[in-house]
């Protein structure tokens, strides 16, 4: 285990000191960030009217929604190219031979890009918000934990579904279609509209998928904690996230017995 | 001058564009994988305009249908730049690699090889899906769909001409890939929600220095409400962006320095 632990923690560490080197791309993130909730913010005020309520969400409340929804989002690592590319080029036969395990590996690779990028999004979100909706409403100190374990409950999550899509690389030519989708599956149930503005047939048909347990479970428990919807979300999220994670270990199980190599 | 100079790059473009659908075509399921793809991954933020208005039936002014066809406008005038100019948003890589040495030892003007030379597959996802929104909307009105299709080209040449613009600051910076995604993304965010919930901050920089106004919401005010001074005006604008672009790509041509890079191309 300690072997284990030193040896992915080293991948994590480089993929950190690595990721350091993009400052000037951080910083025009962080712009696209406060950009997002701008537009957000726009397009709400004006549904919301005097009202100032959207299906239950007050315009304060709806827009730290949007700000963990996307922190979770745009905290992301290049786990999907790496492992297009990798697979394409061949490149994987050689990562095979190394003294660790290929997809493991990348998962390290991954969490230090996201430890880096949440340092970034977390203060770049938060500091937006406040300019621009103030505090959260009803904020307890004591929730905290729980919404930055649902962040990194979601963030695991994300990460096992981009491997999944990653490693069909073994069998298509181009998988980016099958990301779109996914992503914007997992945008239209829980980014860009919180499960609450749903019908309630397709509610009931989405908590039985794995995309409202990414941003939206993190994002609703951030804006409007209750400990009734923390006891079927968290344990939602770990369920999804365990069993997309063995999903991904299974399918790459089986990509890798498929790479030939020739000598030369 | 037209003999000249624009009809041998005009037909440099279709030229392009012959041999990268053929090449497309080589690779047949996964283009339709990707265009298909990117239509279907339209259609999810028709479902999202959808639900925001099951929340509020106007959104100051603007309903479903102006919404869904500010979308095709915005759709078919980025599918059509990237199906056309599939190296926009590409120079950056062109120049980092020294590939951009292949375009300027040819005799067709470089800013418009460099850009021509390259098909995006997926672009032709957005740009099927917005004609078809664009039909399903409007119906088949004649004078409704020329217009559609002239400020669609207007506009590609506008977007791009923006995209190239900021794509150009590699030969200053050496490395322009942040900044050209952060002027893509304001783009695109600021023509695929409707005016009216802008304020008047944002209003000034979609009417100046990212022009989305003159890409989506005058061409679809003059499309409703036919206006022939506002609709010269809006392609007078699409014409002096393209020619501003171009002079900051030879510009910024001066600083390159040839990458010593020896390929072929097939």
């Amino acid at each position: 285990m300690k072997r284990f632990f030193r040896k992915y923690g080293s991948v994590m560490r480089v993929a950190m000191q690595n990721s350091t080197v993009y400052t000037r791309n951080f910083i025009f993130g962080s712009l696209f960030f406060c950009l997002i909730l701008f537009m957000f913010l726009q397009l709400w005020e004006k549904v919301a009217g005097e009202r100032g309520l959207v299906a239950g969400y007050s315009i304060n409340r709806l827009l730290w929604y949007y700000t963990v929804a996307e922190i979770v989002t745009l905290t992301r690592s290049d786990m999907l190219e790496r492992l297009n590319n990798d697979i394409r080029s061949g490149d994987v036969a050689i990562q095979l031979l190394r003294p660790y395990q290929y997809l493991t590996s990348l998962f390290a690779d991954a969490a230090g890009q996201i430890v880096l990028r949440l340092s970034i999004n977390v203060p770049i979100g938060c500091l937006t918000a406040l300019v621009l909706v103030g505090p959260l409403e009803g904020f307890q100190l004591i929730h905290l934990p729980f919404m930055i374990l649902s962040i990194l409950l979601g963030l695991f999550l994300s990460l096992s579904m981009e491997a999944v899509i990653g490693l069909t690389a073994f069998w298509t030519e181009d998988n980016s279609a099958f990301f779109w989708i996914s992503q914007k599956l997992a945008f239209m149930l829980g980014l860009f509209l919180p499960l609450e503005m749903l019908p309630d047939w397709l509610r009931s048909i989405a908590v039985f998928l794995p995309y409202p347990y990414m941003m939206y479970a993190p994002a609703r428990l951030a804006s409007s904690f209750s400990w009734a919807e923390a006891a079927w979300l968290l344990p939602g999220q770990m369920a999804f996230g365990i069993a997309v994670f063995v999903l991904a270990q299974a399918v790459y199980g089986r990509g890798a017995r498929m790479v030939n190599t020739n000598g030369g | 001058m037209w003999k000249r100079s624009v009809l041998p790059h005009l037909r440099l473009i279709w030229d392009y564009f012959r041999t990268n659908l053929a090449s497309a075509m080589e690779y047949r399921a996964s283009f339709l994988m990707q265009a298909v793809g990117m239509a279907i991954n339209d259609v999810f933020f028709l479902f999202f305009w959808w639900m925001v208005f099951q929340q509020s039936s106007s959104l100051g002014g603007y309903e479903f249908n102006d919404v869904m066809s500010i979308w095709a406008l915005s759709a078919s005038t980025f599918g059509l730049l990237h199906i056309f100019f599939g190296n926009v948003r590409k120079l950056n890589g062109l120049v980092q690699s020294g590939e951009l040495d292949i375009f300027l030892l040819q005799p067709r003007d470089p800013y418009i090889h460099a850009h021509t030379a390259r098909m995006n597959f997926s672009a032709w996802g957005d740009f099927v899906y917005a004609l078809l929104l664009f039909l399903f909307i409007s119906g088949f009105h004649p004078g409704k769909w020329l217009l559609f299709l002239l400020f669609t080209i207007g506009g590609a040449l506008l977007l791009g001409a923006v995209l190239s613009m900021a794509d150009a600051l590699v030969f200053y910076w050496g490395d322009s890939s942040g900044v050209t995604r952060l002027v893509t993304e304001f783009m695109l965010n600021f023509s695929l929600y409707p005016e009216s919930i802008f304020r008047p901050g944002v209003k000034w920089i979609i009417y100046t220095i990212l022009p989305t106004a003159f890409v989506v919401f005058i061409p679809y005010r003059v499309i409703q409400h036919f206006n022939l001074p506002v609709c010269l005006g809006v392609f007078a604008v699409d014409i002096f962006a393209v020619l501003l672009a171009r002079k900051v790509f030879n510009s910024g041509l001066k600083r390159y320095a040839s990458g010593n890079r020896m390929g072929a191309r097939m």
